[in-house]
């Protein structure tokens, strides 16, 4: 799965939490800021996205999560140490 | 009392599968409408044959405009829509809610029991790391009244009551004390309740559903001595109540008259047939004297009855009991006839179509129903609408569990 899938695939989970079109999603989108969500929806997409990656990542590196961006970044850094 | 001090209805809100305001409602009511058709939400033993009043096309985006509804389950969306069609029929705008604190008494019987299943079902089949944290909040019983008073905004009371089916009434006459005692000025109250797989199953395990004897038939027959059970129903109702003084300041239009209410519990839960038509007479008898009436001021029922073999029999036998001879033609509506048993919503739903009823000096019949029971008879009961002048009705609940809310509703002076 390279980058851009994995941006789709956050983008989806995304949008099933907040309920806008994962076309509307912008790359850059924060999730307070620009996406309006509150703390239980932001855990909720943590929890998510731990499941569909399979990521199994301590609490506190998901609660970090601030955007879009950081999601993917994560996701990819995770599957870079999995690998190594 | 003094008319100042009464306590009164402005405005309703309804969500159900015949209509989603109040007088098309009624009028769905007095045309004998059904809302009982296939059942899509889930699957069940029977296939395709198996039928509930269940809301096929249910939006809740419609009314609270195009907004992330994810925390809210079914339940939580069903009450907040209805309560945004109640405080815009009784013109509680948000400019007056920002004055003005409105309370909040909502009726279930299973809340969200399907979020509840669903929840544990993630954490049994994705692991316990990955239970749904939305979903969480709408596991306890109060989710659905929190997330509406979230939704709008209300600043006063906000309350839970579970009681089965009485619960919808139950709400009504707990929001009526509120008002009198002066703990609120205005209070939504009412009911709610989803269809649902678990409900469904458990009621069809035990043989309460009438479909499953007698597929072929229309509905479910309140009374009738061919009734086989009862069917399943979904929907949410709230019902603006107000003092009289308030609802007089802002110049709102008053509907009803809540004279009075009374509960009583059955603790044989049904086993003792008698036992259950004594309860009924007992929160029947609570209901007048709390209004200060007798037996004979109440003009029309709006009865619990949906269909059931043994819950129909024991709510005729309560009204004999409370109404002596006067029951043999006292006119008698089941609305679960025609919208299914609706549990926690079902007091709320009998409550608005008896103040419909009231106004417009039409009781609806009971859709479907032929020749009652040799032994109850309640020649009242009829399976067509009729013009009636009606200046008070009576609302009564029985539940599954012993019970019983009875509560009387007056049309306002002209």
């Amino acid at each position: 799965m390279d980058a851009a899938e994995v941006r789709d695939k956050v983008k989806e989970v995304i949008a099933n939490v907040t309920g806008i079109e994962a076309g509307e999603i912008a790359d850059e989108a924060n999730f307070v800021d620009d996406l309006g969500l509150d703390s239980l929806s932001l855990l909720e997409i943590a929890v998510d996205v731990d499941y569909a990656f399979k990521l199994g990542l301590p609490e506190e590196r998901l609660q970090a999560l601030r955007t879009v961006q950081d999601t993917v970044d994560l996701v990819l850094a995770h599957r870079v140490e999995a690998a190594a | 009392m003094s008319q100042q001090d009464r306590v009164v209805i402005t405005g309703c809100g309804v969500v159900t599968p015949l209509a989603d305001e109040p007088q098309a409602l009624f009028d769905a009511l007095c045309a004998g409408r059904s809302a009982l058709r296939p059942l899509t939400l889930f699957a069940a033993a029977g296939g395709g044959r198996r039928r509930a009043a269940e809301l096929t096309d249910f939006d809740p985006r419609r009314d609270l405009g195009k907004v992330n509804v994810r925390p809210l389950d079914r339940v939580g969306r069903l009450a907040t829509v209805a309560a945004r069609r109640a405080l815009a029929a009784s013109g509680w705008t948000d400019e007056r809610r920002a004055e003005h604190d409105v309370a909040l008494v909502l009726g279930t019987m299973f809340g969200s029991v399907r979020t509840v299943t669903g929840f544990d079902h993630r954490a049994l089949t994705a692991g316990p790391s990955y239970v749904k944290p939305l979903d969480f909040a709408n596991t306890v019983i109060n989710a659905a009244a929190g997330q509406t008073a979230i939704w709008h905004g209300l600043r006063g009371v906000s309350s839970t009551l579970a009681g089965g089916p009485t619960a919808g009434l139950q709400a009504i006459g707990y929001a009526a004390d509120l008002v009198r005692s002066g703990r609120a000025g205005a209070v939504l109250a009412g009911g709610v309740e989803e269809l649902c797989a678990e409900s469904f199953l458990a009621f069809d395990r035990h043989g309460l559903l009438g479909d499953a004897a007698n597929g072929s038939r229309s509905g479910p027959v309140p009374f009738d001595a061919r009734r086989a059970g009862f069917a399943l129903g979904e929907g949410a109702a709230l019902l603006m109540v107000e003092s009289a003084r308030l609802a007089a300041a802002r110049d709102a239009p008053v509907l009803a008259v809540v004279r009075g209410h009374g509960s009583a519990f059955d603790p044989r839960r049904g086993d003792d047939e008698g036992s259950a038509a004594r309860a009924l007479a007992r929160a029947i008898a609570a209901a007048l004297a709390d209004a200060g009436l007798e037996a004979g001021d109440v003009d029309a029922v709006s009865a619990s009855a949906n269909g059931s073999v043994s819950g129909d029999r024991r709510e005729a036998l309560g009204l004999l009991a409370a109404f002596g001879d006067g029951a043999r033609e006292l006119p008698i509506t089941a609305v679960k006839s025609m919208l299914g048993e609706t549990l926690g919503a079902a007091g709320a739903l009998q409550t608005l179509a008896l103040v419909e009823a009231l106004a417009r000096g039409v009781l609806p019949g009971i859709a479907g129903l032929g020749s009652l029971d040799d032994d109850l008879p309640l020649a009242g009961a009829r399976a067509a609408s009729r013009r009636l002048d009606m200046a008070r009705g009576l609302v009564t609940t029985t539940g599954f569990d012993g019970n019983v809310h009875a509560l009387i509703v007056e049309r306002p002076a002209p």
